[in-house]
């Protein structure tokens, strides 16, 4: 029995396709991760660099830190970045990496407003959120 | 005048008739007026470039077309010589690699004496001598071979034009040249020169960071180094 082509292959619903293109038009643009060579290799005009690049969007947060709390390791590296950088007193934190009881309060609060926000389940203690902040400010993902 | 002798001995004691005597005295007549007749001497003086007279062939040519060639001259300066020439009118012509024929007239009387002696002859150089380009950078020697249109390559193969070429060849010397300096250019005939290969040298940059960038953000600071993005 002969099969026609078109039925091997499943058919995305049209109303799926329009939420993935609507998601992928959020999505962060794609960054440089690598590059070859790598910088500061002398190299031949007219060469050309590979680069490979990805959207943070498309990142989880425990490929940067495989500790990072449960909460948060599936949460794409993106939002994570855009939470971040959308709250200046987040942003100063993460800047600075000095972090006051005070901030303890504040980041744990921030986050978890945030990650309920996204629609995820699960919180941050205090010492996670501290983690994290560090983490992000350190990795040189955010923007300041 | 014919001369028809036919020998004749006699033995000792035996008389000599008048008709032998006679004989005998129209013979040597007859050979004395061949040899008093046509041993002028003729000398042809070229004027001209030395190398065209170098190469110069110099021939006369009697009222019944016999030829005959005159001996070169052993050393510059000194004429073209015809040793010996029969009384009478010659037309001179004289030939030499693309340069127009010289003509002159000479005449040689009964007794020997040529006019004029000697004959002055002016040679033309009509065709174009290569110039010597060898070991001379491109820019001058491509002003000196303008007017012969040469193929020019450089040593890789590749041809350069006579004007509007690289300016990397301005100093690049010319290895080989045709034909050789001085030599004429023979008619139909292109010349050809062979100049240095020029070599540039790579121009090495150290490579950007791109890490972080977007890749349009990649592409423009790659741009600036004259590199390419590929993404992979």
């Amino acid at each position: 029995m002969t099969v026609p082509i078109a039925l091997l292959h499943t058919a995305i619903n049209i109303d799926t396709a329009a939420k993935i293109s609507d998601f992928v038009q959020i999505k962060l643009p794609a960054r440089v991760v690598k590059q070859t060579p790598a910088p500061g290799t002398p190299v031949i005009q007219g060469m050309t660099i590979e680069v490979q690049a990805t959207s943070l969007s498309d990142v989880p947060t425990f490929v940067i830190d495989p500790n990072i709390a449960g909460a948060v390791k599936n949460v794409p590296i993106g939002n994570i970045k855009q939470l971040v950088e959308s709250d200046d007193v987040l942003k100063n934190i993460a800047k600075s990496g000095v972090v006051t009881e005070a901030d303890r309060v504040v980041i744990t609060e921030k986050f978890n407003s945030g990650l309920k926000n996204s629609g995820l389940n699960g919180t941050l203690t205090a010492d996670q959120a501290t983690a994290l902040i560090k983490t992000m400010g350190s990795t040189g993902l955010i923007d300041f | 005048m014919a001369l028809t002798f036919v020998k004749t001995n006699v033995v000792p004691g035996e008389p000599v008739t008048a008709q032998a005597w006679n004989d005998i005295v129209n013979g040597l007549f007859d050979v004395q007026s061949i040899l008093a007749t046509g041993s002028g001497t003729v000398r042809v003086t070229l004027t001209g470039d030395q190398r065209d007279i170098d190469a110069a062939h110099v021939i006369a040519v009697d009222i019944d077309d016999v030829r005959y060639e005159a001996v070169q001259q052993v050393s510059p300066g000194d004429p073209f010589v015809f040793p010996r020439l029969p009384a009478g009118a010659y037309k001179i012509a004289v030939t030499a690699p693309q340069c127009t024929t010289g003509v002159g007239v000479v005449n040689i009387a009964q007794d020997g004496s040529a006019t004029p002696n000697p004959v002055p002859i002016a040679l033309a150089f009509t065709g174009k001598r290569m110039p010597n380009v060898l070991g001379v950078g491109w820019k001058t020697a491509a002003a000196a071979l303008a007017p012969f249109n040469p193929r020019v390559l450089d040593a890789s193969g590749k041809g350069i034009p006579l004007t509007g070429f690289d300016s990397a060849y301005s100093e690049a010397p010319v290895l080989m040249q045709w034909p050789d300096p001085d030599e004429i250019l023979p008619i139909g005939k292109d010349p050809y020169v062979i100049v240095a290969t020029i070599i540039k040298p790579t121009v090495l940059v150290p490579t950007p960071s791109f890490i972080g960038m977007t890749v349009g953000q990649a592409q423009a600071e790659a741009s600036k180094s004259g590199l390419i993005i590929k993404v992979v």
